[in-house]
Order: C-alpha cells, then structure tokens, then sequence
C-alpha cells in the first residue's frame, strides 16, 4: 500500500514549490537548521516527501484528526520533538487526554525538562494557554488537544504560530474533519491494516494525499522498543487469555 | 556629584490613588483647633479651594467637598516607597520628606545617555504612576531640591548656574520658620540673590547660624552630607486603600506602587524575587493571602505584575481590600548581563512577542492563571514501580537518562479494567516492586490492542501486597501508547 508521493513530485505546484524553497536562502529542510528554519523534519522521510513544508510547519499549525488516543497518534510528532528539545528548544503538551508518562518519552528521545506539560480545566482555558505558547516566540512547539473549538479560535492559534515562528499541532476528534479549520494542514489518523494511516485533507501550497507509516519506520525513529505498531498480535479471532 | 530631586507636589492626594476628577477632594490637616486644606485636587481649586483655607470655608465654596483627614505616616510611608522606586534610577537615594525624593544622578547619567534622557524617564514612570512631578538637578541637594519645589524644572551643572538659578526667586521659598522670613522682609530682602550677594559673616551675624547655613548649604558654601537609604535585607511593604476596593482591578493602582518599590529594591540589592507574597487585608476577616512561586528568580516589575494580575483575576475577593502588603519570600542574587535600565517598562508590541520572552515568565504567567499544580514537566524517575516511575516536576526540572522496555506515551492515573475484546499483543512483563515499598507491585503487563487499533498498556495482578491488589485474572488498563 503506502503510496508514497515521490520527493521530486509530479504535479506542476511540487514543482513551483520546490524551485522556490530551493530559491529562498532562509529555508531549511529539516531540523538541522534549528529553530528558525520554516520546517521541522518529522521523523518519517514519507511523510516529509508529503508534506509541502517538508516538515511539520514552522509558523503553523497542524491540525491532527483522530478517531482515537492510543494509535500512534502522538508518537508521530516524537521524533521531532525529541531533535527540539534535546536541541535545547522547549516544546509544552497542553491538555493532553492522560498524564504523560515519563519513561516513553526519555525512550523516544525527548529531553522532558524542556516539555512543558500544561494541564487545563476547560477547552476555553487550554485554547489560551496554547495560544500564548505559541505567540510567545519561546516555546517551539505546541501541541494542545482541543475535544471543542471554533473556527475564530483556530484561526487565532494559526495567527499565534505564525507569529510566534512556532510549529503547532492540534488533537481533534476525527468527525471534526467536516468542520472548516483555516490552519496550515490538516489530516486524519486511523490505523489500517497495521500501519497508520495518514489523510491529508489539507496542505496550504501543497496537495492532499494520502501515505501510510508502517509499524517499522515507527522502530526506526524510536531507539527503543517501540511497540506501535510493531508488534505482532496473535489472530485477530484470539480472545484475551483468561 | 549632581542631584536630582524629584518634588511630589500632590503626594498627599494623589498617594489615595486616581480619584474622581469631577468631585472635589482635599486633604484636611490641623494645627492646635484649626483645620485648613491641606491639598486640593484641581475640581476643589476650580471653585477657589486653595491650600491653607479653613476648611469650613472650604466646605461652603464646595458642599460635596470629599474631605481626607492628614495622614504624615501614611504619607511618609509612600514617599519611602517612592524612594525605594528611585533605586532603580541611582544607587544613592534620599528620602526628603514631607514630599520629595533626592537621587544622585551623576553616576547615572551615562547609563541614561545624558541629563535630559534620565529625567525623561523619570518622568514617564511618574506619569505612569499617575504621578504629578517636578525635577530639577543641581550640584547641591537642597539647591535641587528648593528648585524643584518652586516649579523651576531645570538641569545645572554648575554653581554658578545654580546661583542664577536661584537669584530670582523669593524668600519664601527658604525652607525658614515664619519668624526669621519676617526678619528678612524687615530687612527690605525680596530675593534669594539678594541675600547670597551678602557677605557671609553679615548674613550670619543678622539673621542667625541657621538661616546661614541653609543658605549656603543650597549654593554649596558648605557641605550638605545626605544619609542615602539602605537597601534593607529582606523587603516587606505595605499600603492602605483610601477607599476600600471592591474589585480585583481596583487594587492594580496600590500593586503599581509597591512593585515599583519593589523594583527598585530588587535593582539596589541585584536581587531578584522566587517566591512573593500578597495580603489582602480585610476589615474584621483574615486577609486573603496568595503566595507566588516564580519559575525563576526575576526583578521584572512588568512581569510580576502581570502574574500578580492573572492570579488576581482567578481570586474572588470576598470582602473588601482596605491594605495591601507585599512580601519578598525568597529572594537570590541574579547576574545581570547589561544595564538594563534603559529598556522601557515591558517594551512589547501588543500582539507581537513579548521581547526577550522567557519560559520562566512564561510558566510563571500560565501557573498563576492556571494554578500552580497545572503547570509542570514530567520526570523519568529509576522506579520499579511504572507510576512511580513519573513525576511531576516544577518546570524546569531535569530528569534521569534511563531507558525502560516499551512503555506508553499516557498513563492512567487510575488503572481501569480492561474490555474482554482486547487481544494480547506482546509477551508479558514481570514488574515487582519490593516489599520495602508501601504500595508492593508484583504485575504482569502486556502491550494489547483493540479492533481500532489503539494499543494499550494493561497488566494482570499476581497477587500479594497490599488489600485490593489480590489476583483476580483480571487486565487492567494502565496506559495507552498514544
């Protein structure tokens, strides 16, 4: 499956696109070229291929459609954010659906003194507190799960990254997908046939599309074990012992 | 040595904060049985309230007359906190009461890029406060000081310029008892260059010791030692409320003028404050005490200022503020870099980034908004026990570098039983924890799955430890590899 859009690209926009960050001296693929740079390098060389930033955006949000926590969902941003922090830049989770859990983030790489965790009472409350992390030009991440949200509230987030020059990344559940978001790039996550599934139904100056992360890049990027989803289950048919 | 006094004209009015510019106010004060005004805001003066009527009078001219009893403590209190606020602009400062604040400004000045820059921002911080000022520097304090009482708003360097200064104006403006003003006036004198044209041994052979030595203390004949304030070892300061406050917001004014004092202190003594205390204090009620936790050592008065005002907003005032006190709690030295005197308050564009916006400020504003408990990082911690092996840490913590077979991104803060429709995906994992540990483990976990494809993480108990931990072949849900 995985029909990986090809680096060079086909259509006339990859084309037009590519010229012009080859023509820009300010752009950087990747993460080498630290914070400044319009895009971080994600981790997965598919999904940047995809990506019309070649990363996740800088001075934009991503916005994250999943129908449910526990896919993979948010190990996809790990690689990136562990380059960050361990970069000495700080990245905060705001609102996240459970507690982080320590351990799988020091595998995956992220230096946790630089991960701001910010918890939140309200929708309302994790919107403005996302929002002034990602104004502030000190954080260079921001991922905030958002269960409600308006577009006028999406719009001030994108506004936010944008002037703050941070990348930000938006959790919402998957029937938001109908909804209009006037951010940088949207996409759904689903789990089929044991990769993860990756829609994207919107990419500012690129082409949607789809791609798929097989369970072994997820190996690849961790430097751990790293169960999603590459561990292999017995048959579906297979109750749970006991 | 220059100086540059800073004269409070309307200290004793404009210490109560901003009053209704439509309704007349004054400052009563007494001497023996008479009382007068001592100080009128400018809808008391627009009807012929002047200071030193009668106050009866006073009260005729203007029926709706908001009358303020004299207060010096309370009035000498502020002008210490004024003069504290001055530290951030030189290291010497003198407190000159009733009404005037005497810095040293020429150390400063190059700091400040000249006399005019200096006294600018003065001013503006003056402006800010609400504030009415007049400056004026001099070679000598109480040259400058006399200046800046008679409105005379000038910048010398020289002697000789103070003393052209100060030629021109009247007698009365020597700080002289009524008695050796009235031998003067005998003498035919008008002007102050009339009497320092005298000869010195004249002067002080027909008017007396004392009057000589202000007279030359002001054009510097003789010295005028001043005894600048100490930067005491902790800072504790207070403020009444004129008029009870009500509201969160109402208090900003009062906040205003103990951070700046603050400020001020913390640049005398490089300081800078970790932990802060506010009272609110009510009348027959414990005061509301809110205690700040910054997430770095700061001297930013805009910035505590902020946090002290985000946490305001969150705190439901249950009767009103009569006083405000603030405490430093924890202070540590901080390195500054530059001076940064020059910065303005703040210096942000609004919507732009805060310049030179720090995560401490940051954490620092989302705790004090948020709650202290809401803002943190995780901490890997060498624990046997999975949920002992993470930890809330004050952000900015560092954690361990150890590594953990696989492990989930959330974790339940309380294990849920599992679905029977999830199916085992790995082999399983035998954590124990000791029995030296009160809450004793002794689980297998497995990495399982759904039809969705969530994976989690779940355990099966195998008994021992403590009540409710007995085997029961039960999975319990612990975290999901999110």
């Amino acid at each position: 499956m995985a029909p990986t859009p090809s680096p060079e690209g086909s259509s006339n926009e990859r084309g037009a696109l590519e010229a012009l960050l080859v023509s820009r001296t300010d752009v950087r693929r990747g993460l080498s070229g630290g914070l400044r740079a319009p895009s971080h390098a994600t981790g997965f060389p598919d999904l940047d291929a995809a990506l019309p930033a070649r990363g996740w955006p800088v001075g934009g949000v991503a916005e994250l459609l999943v129908g449910a926590h526990g896919i993979g969902e948010t190990s996809l941003l790990l690689p990136a954010l562990a380059a960050l922090t361990s970069a000495g830049c700080w990245a905060a989770f705001v609102a996240p659906p459970h507690e982080p859990y320590a351990p799988a983030l020091v595998n995956a790489g992220v230096a946790t003194e630089r991960l701001l965790v910010v918890d939140a009472p309200d929708a309302a409350e994790a919107a403005w507190a996302a929002e002034r992390l990602l104004r502030s030009g000190a954080v260079a991440a921001v991922v905030v799960w958002l269960a409600r949200t308006t577009p006028a509230r999406q719009r001030r987030l994108q506004l936010a990254a944008e002037t703050g020059g941070a990348w930000g990344v938006i959790y919402r559940p998957a029937d938001a997908a109908r909804e209009h978001s006037p951010v940088a790039l949207r996409m759904t996550l689903e789990v089929r046939s044991g990769s993860l599934a990756l829609g994207l139904i919107k990419a500012r100056g690129g082409v949607p599309g789809e791609l798929a992360i097989a369970p072994s890049d997820f190996d690849a990027v961790q430097g751990a074990e790293w169960p999603v989803p590459a561990c292999r289950a017995p048959s579906r048919a297979a109750p749970a012992p006991n | 040595m220059l100086w540059t006094a800073l004269h409070y004209p309307a200290l004793a009015l404009e210490r109560l904060g901003p009053l209704d510019p439509d309704v007349p106010h004054a400052v009563a004060a007494r001497t023996g049985a008479r009382r007068f005004v001592a100080a009128a805001n400018a809808a008391a003066a627009e009807v012929g309230i002047r200071d030193g009527l009668a106050l009866s009078s006073a009260l005729a001219l203007a029926p709706g007359l908001v009358v303020i009893e004299r207060d010096e403590r309370a009035e000498a209190a502020h002008l210490e906190l004024l003069a504290l606020g001055a530290i951030a602009h030189s290291s010497i400062v003198v407190p000159s009461p009733p009404d005037a604040v005497l810095v040293e400004s020429g150390a400063s000045l190059e700091l400040f890029g000249g006399i005019g820059a200096f006294v600018a921002r003065v001013r503006e911080g003056a402006v800010a406060d609400g504030l009415t000022l007049a400056v004026a520097t001099a070679p000598t304090p109480a040259g400058a000081r006399l200046l800046a009482r008679a409105g005379r708003e000038v910048a010398l360097r020289t002697v000789e310029g103070l003393g052209r200064a100060l030629a021109p104006l009247p007698l009365a403006h020597l700080d002289l008892d009524a008695r050796a003003l009235a031998a003067l006036r005998r003498s035919g004198l008008k002007r102050i260059g009339e009497l320092l044209a005298l000869p010195p041994a004249a002067v002080a052979r027909r008017f007396g010791p004392a009057l000589s030595d202000a007279l030359y203390r002001l054009d510097g004949r003789l010295p005028d030692p001043q005894v600048p304030i100490r930067v005491p070892p902790s800072f504790r300061a207070g403020a009444d409320c004129p008029l009870e406050a009500a509201s969160s917001g109402a208090l900003a004014f009062l906040l205003r003028r103990l951070l700046g004092a603050l400020g001020g202190y913390l640049r005398g003594a490089d300081l800078g404050v970790d932990e802060l205390s506010l009272s609110l204090v009510h009348r027959h009620r414990p005061p509301t005490v809110l205690s700040l936790r910054l997430a770095a050592p700061t001297d930013d008065v805009a910035h505590l200022a902020r946090t002290i005002g985000a946490r305001l907003e969150r705190t439901a005032l249950e009767a009103p503020v009569v006083r405000v006190e603030i405490e430093a709690v924890r202070l540590e030295p901080v390195v500054r870099t530059a001076p940064d005197l020059l910065e303005g308050e703040g210096g942000a564009a609004p919507g732009g980034p805060p310049a030179g916006a720090s995560v401490e400020a940051l954490v620092d504003e989302l705790a004090a908004r948020l709650g202290d408990a809401r803002v943190y990082t995780a901490l890997a911690r060498d624990e046997h026990r999975p949920e002992a092996a993470t930890a809330r840490a004050c952000a900015g913590g560092a954690g361990g570098a150890t590594s953990w077979p696989a492990r989930p991104l959330w974790l339940l803060r309380e294990p849920r039983v599992a679905p029977p429709t999830l199916e085992l995906a790995s082999a399983p994992e035998r954590i124990e924890s000791g029995w030296w540990d009160e809450s004793d483990v002794r689980r297998d976990y497995f990495i399982a799955r759904d039809a969705r494809g969530v994976h989690y993480w779940v355990f099966r108990r195998r008994g021992g430890g403590g009540a409710g931990s007995e085997p029961d072949g039960r999975l319990w849900i612990h975290g999901l590899f999110a």
